[in-house]
């Protein structure tokens, strides 16, 4: 059962004065399905971004339709919104995105507060979520008092803790080492693994090996996918990294 | 060349910060042209001419120094903002390979040109708005307006010396941060989040106290004259407090709201309540700054309106009650040569001679006399012990004031009835009393029932009606008046007391030192609007003066050595001393409370602007983590009133706490009316909290347009 379709996407940018368009999104279809963890990649430019910030409801399209749970989200009024993305979707970011006013523990309890749950009920989702990502010693720290990878996986317990339907990464690991990459992308697989559907975009092949599916996209466009099958992570990697010469080099004849 | 390149960019500079340069240079002009206003107003010989002007000069030199100390303060206040938000934009330079020597030279040139708007508008402006200001002054004085443009060269001068000196001291000190400045540091420090507020403990418990002991002075301040140095001393612990406790005090009750897990984490509190524990961080002292302003304007303006609206009122109650337009006090002194040394000695003038005397000269003035009643009395301050009334001496007003103490004034009965209209009689032995105010105790609280002064017993008897009149000067926080069978009776006590004196002290500081009773007269005119006109104070005291000499000398009295004083209290003379006096006081209170505004508009902008910017980060990530615009708005908007409101209620505090003891201050001022001081308290309080809220709005305005 596909969780999220998306089909025929198109998103034209006008300058303010009118003058200028951008073609952004040319025509992008494809599905999720329900426990899925979807790779998208792309060089910069390439729309994966506007894509994601549509899919994310920050955005609407020009044309085209998203449908979430077969709920359009276009249908939604305004108002609703704010509310439809807190309790359906969670969010990782590139730059984390963490208020530092809050202590981690109240970092990944907002989306919660802000959905009215009752204060004594706080405590006993946040621990499970916290043991697994192993913050559960750093909850009383603020986020200038933690690393990168540490910041992150904060973000992660923030976007799970509302049992979202789908978690959008938006270069979850581009702004980390390589080890708390590794970290945060095994994390990615465990949660995966226990059912939770993920849609990634990245530039990392390396991130982009970890999933089950990658997407491309070139000039506004899905150019090419890659099912993992029976692959492992290295064979994945190798698969993705000649797609992605295909597409930097021969592809342009095509 | 190379100088007009620094000029050029340091002009585009300014202009392309206007939102900092423009409330910088308004300060200053604003300040630079007030200072100047009230300079010219100290020296205008034209004013202290006015009929009772001659307080007018010190008042408003008090003015001066009260606006030279705030713009001290708020041209580095606005400097230094403007240096924080600019110290990237120096770096950059830096960085982009010019010398800080070049950045200097720029530096220079950006502050030479807002100095010279500034200083140069703000005397434009100060010489415009003197005239408006000498014609504001001239109407709340009741007085014909002074016309004619007024420019003293001196003022200017010593105005534009003075704040070019300023501004000459605020620029070195941005130089020297300049060559300390190192652009590294300033690149690599961008990203790094703000520290968890801590909370001072040292200091919440100094705040505690301090607040404490300031709001324990104040309400229990008991004499009006012990009000004067408690006051002061209330009003820099609250301030001291008032600081701390914004420090410290904000901080530690965010944490204990932060703590209960019931209260924080709602939708509504949970982000306000860690938002405001970094506001508070960064914005307490502005914030205590803006509460201590807003006090300021609100103690100043609510007295200084009561003072001026009560004055017919307070002089109506001096003369009691409008039944007497002059009181004359009369003596002549005698002095000859005993042994080589000078003694002299009081004599009285008879009643028919200064009566004879006071109508010729009424007369002279162009009015005459209705009534002429003798208010002889004995007014000064005993302290009992064992029954026993003696004069208490130590006038210090640091000194305490030990119990047992209260002002008196003794009457004879046969005055007592004259001027009171009643027809009192005494039982034998006994002695009638009233109370001057008519919240004051029995007089038994603090007089023994049974009594002696200078020897003479005496029984307090019942009460009578009070007389309305006010003792110059109030020591105590109650006075009485005692009425004494005659005017024998009151003599007699005066030579006893004198005769205790004499024992106690002796020798020289007799001359300091002594009893005596006040031969004074309650006189009505016919006319006393047409007597205002012709007399100022002085003239007809001096002539009724001349005529007492003249009829001594008639009587024999050896001219070199004998003198008559007369000590003259008219109606008219108090009036036009006392609008003088609380005109300019009003007056002034006006103009400091709008340059006190100003500063705390300034304060709250620059506030606004640093927030701002600082907000809007965070705006951004509540909205990506699943906020609406609306609510986040919405938490915005409430942290903000909170913050904005929080001075404010704090100034309703303060003043709520001063009320009683600037009542009894008042009262020392002869301002006997109460409900006119809540009256004007109370609308003082509304009207700064309407023009708050304008400033709110307006600057909200500028903190909303960079948060989107």
């Amino acid at each position: 059962m596909s969780i999220l379709e998306v089909s025929n996407l198109k998103k034209i940018y006008t300058t303010r004065f009118g003058g200028n368009k951008v073609q952004a999104l040319t025509n992008v279809t494809f599905t999720v399905e329900k426990g899925e963890y979807v790779a998208i990649m792309g060089e910069s430019g390439s729309g994966k971004t506007t894509l994601l910030n549509i899919l994310a409801a920050l955005d609407r399209p020009t044309a085209g339709k998203v449908i979430l749970e077969g709920k359009e989200l276009s249908g939604i009024k305004e108002s609703e919104m704010a509310t439809f993305r807190r309790e359906n979707l969670g969010f990782v970011f590139q730059e984390f995105n963490l208020l530092d006013t809050f202590s981690i523990r109240d970092n990944i309890l907002l989306p919660l507060v802000l959905n009215g749950a009752k204060p004594s009920e706080l405590e006993g989702k946040l621990q499970p979520i916290a043991e697994r990502l192993g913050i559960s010693d750093l909850l009383a720290k603020f986020p200038y008092e933690v690393s990168g990878g540490q910041k992150q996986r904060t973000a992660v317990a923030r976007a799970l803790i509302t049992d979202p339907k789908l978690i959008l990464a938006d270069e979850p690991t581009g702004a980390l080492d390589s080890k708390s990459t590794d970290d945060l992308l095994r994390v990615f697989r465990d949660i995966n693994s226990q059912g939770q559907t993920i849609l990634m975009v990245t530039h990392s092949t390396k991130a982009a090996s970890h999933a089950s599916r990658v997407l491309f996209i070139r000039d506004g466009e899905v150019f090419h996918q890659i099912y993992r099958g029976d692959c492992t992570n290295e064979q994945l990697y190798q698969k993705i990294s000649d797609t992605l010469t295909l597409l930097t080099t021969g592809g342009e004849k095509r | 060349m190379k100088l007009g390149l620094f000029f050029r960019l340091a002009c585009s500079n300014i202009r392309k910060n206007h939102q900092l340069y423009v409330p910088h240079i308004l300060a200053g002009t604003g300040l630079t042209g007030v200072f100047y206003v009230m300079l010219t107003l100290a020296n205008d010989e034209r004013l202290e001419n006015i009929k009772g002007g001659y307080a007018i000069p010190a008042i408003m030199s008090i003015g001066c120094v009260v606006v030279a100390i705030l713009s001290v303060i708020l041209v580095f206040f606005t400097n230094s903002f403007l240096m924080k938000q600019r110290t990237r934009e120096y770096g950059m330079y830096n960085v982009l390979g010019m010398e800080k020597r070049h950045v200097g030279h720029i530096m220079f040139f950006e502050n030479l040109i807002s100095t010279v708007i500034s200083i140069v508008s703000g005397v434009l402006f100060g010489m415009l708005i003197y005239k408006l200001c000498c014609m504001f002054i001239c109407k709340m004085l009741h007085v014909e307006t002074i016309l004619g443009f007024y420019v003293d060269p001196w003022c200017v001068l010593k105005t534009i010396g003075g704040f070019a000196a300023m501004y000459l001291a605020a620029f070195l000190w941005n130089r020297f941060r300049l060559a300390r400045l190192r652009p590294v540091e300033l690149l690599a420090s961008a990203g790094t989040g703000e520290k968890e507020p801590k909370v001072k403990w040292i200091l919440l418990v100094i705040g505690l106290a301090t607040l404490g002991a300031g709001y324990y002075i104040a309400l229990t301040v008991e004499t009006p004259l012990r009000a004067i140095p408690n006051f002061f001393k209330a009003v820099i612990l609250v301030i001291i407090g008032t600081y701390a406790l914004f420090l410290a005090g904000s901080i530690a009750f965010l944490k204990l709201l932060r703590k209960n897990k019931e209260f924080y984490y709602r939708r509504k509190n949970m982000i306000a309540v860690s938002d405001l524990l970094y506001r508070m961080k960064q914005n307490a002292i502005g914030l205590a700054s803006i509460a201590i302003l807003a006090t300021g304007v609100i103690v100043m303006m609510s007295t200084t309106v009561c003072l001026y609206t009560g004055t017919e009122e307070t002089i109506k109650k001096y003369f009691l009650d409008g039944d007497s337009d002059v009181f004359v006090k009369t003596y002549g002194r005698y002095s000859e040569e005993k042994d080589g040394k000078w003694e002299s000695y009081h004599f009285q003038l008879p009643e028919e001679t200064v009566r004879e005397l006071l109508e010729k000269t009424v007369k002279e003035y162009g009015s005459e006399v209705v009534s002429f009643k003798p208010m002889r009395n004995l007014s000064d301050v005993f302290h009992f012990e064992n029954g026993k009334g003696t004069i208490y001496q130590t006038r210090s007003s640091f000194a305490l004031i030990p119990e047992g103490t209260v002002q008196l004034i003794i009457i004879p009965l046969e005055d007592y009835n004259g001027i009171s209209g009643q027809s009192v009689t005494l039982e034998n032995g006994e002695v009638g009393w009233f109370a001057l105010s008519d919240d004051s105790p029995e007089i038994t609280k603090t007089v023994p029932k049974q009594f002696t002064i200078g020897g003479q017993s005496m029984t307090i008897g019942n009460k009578v009606k009070k007389l309305s009149l006010t003792p110059g000067e109030a020591y105590t926080a109650d006075t009485y008046g005692i009425i004494v069978p005659s005017l024998e009776k009151l003599e007699a006590i005066v030579d006893g007391l004198d005769r205790e004196l004499d024992e106690e002290y002796g020798g020289d500081s007799r001359y300091y030192l002594y009893a005596s009773v006040n031969y004074t007269y309650s006189v009505q005119v016919a006319d006393p609007k047409k007597l205002a006109e012709v007399d100022t104070e002085q003239q007809m005291s001096s002539t009724f003066g001349t005529y007492l000499h003249d009829r001594l000398v008639e009587l024999g009295y050896d001219e070199d050595h004998t003198d008559a004083y007369a000590y003259w209290d008219s109606s008219w003379g108090m009036r036009n001393e006392l609008f003088a006096m609380y005109g300019s006081l009003f007056f002034l209170g006006i103009l400091l409370s709008m340059v006190f505004l100003f500063a705390t508009a300034l304060i709250i902008y620059y506030k606004q602007i640093s927030e701002g910017y600082d907000d809007r980060g965070r705006f951004q990530i509540l909205q990506k983590v699943g906020m609406t615009q609306k609510e986040t708005k919405g938490t915005i908007r409430r942290q903000i009133v909170i913050v904005f409101f929080l001075p404010l209620v704090t100034a309703v505090i303060h003043m709520i706490v001063a009320y009683p003891v600037i009542r009894k201050l008042l009262k020392l001022l002869m301002m006997p009316n109460d409900t006119l001081f809540l009256l004007c308290t109370a609308a003082t309080v509304v009207a700064f909290a309407l023009i708050y809220m304008v400033i709110y709005r307006l600057t909200a305005r500028t903190y909303y347009r960079i948060v989107r």
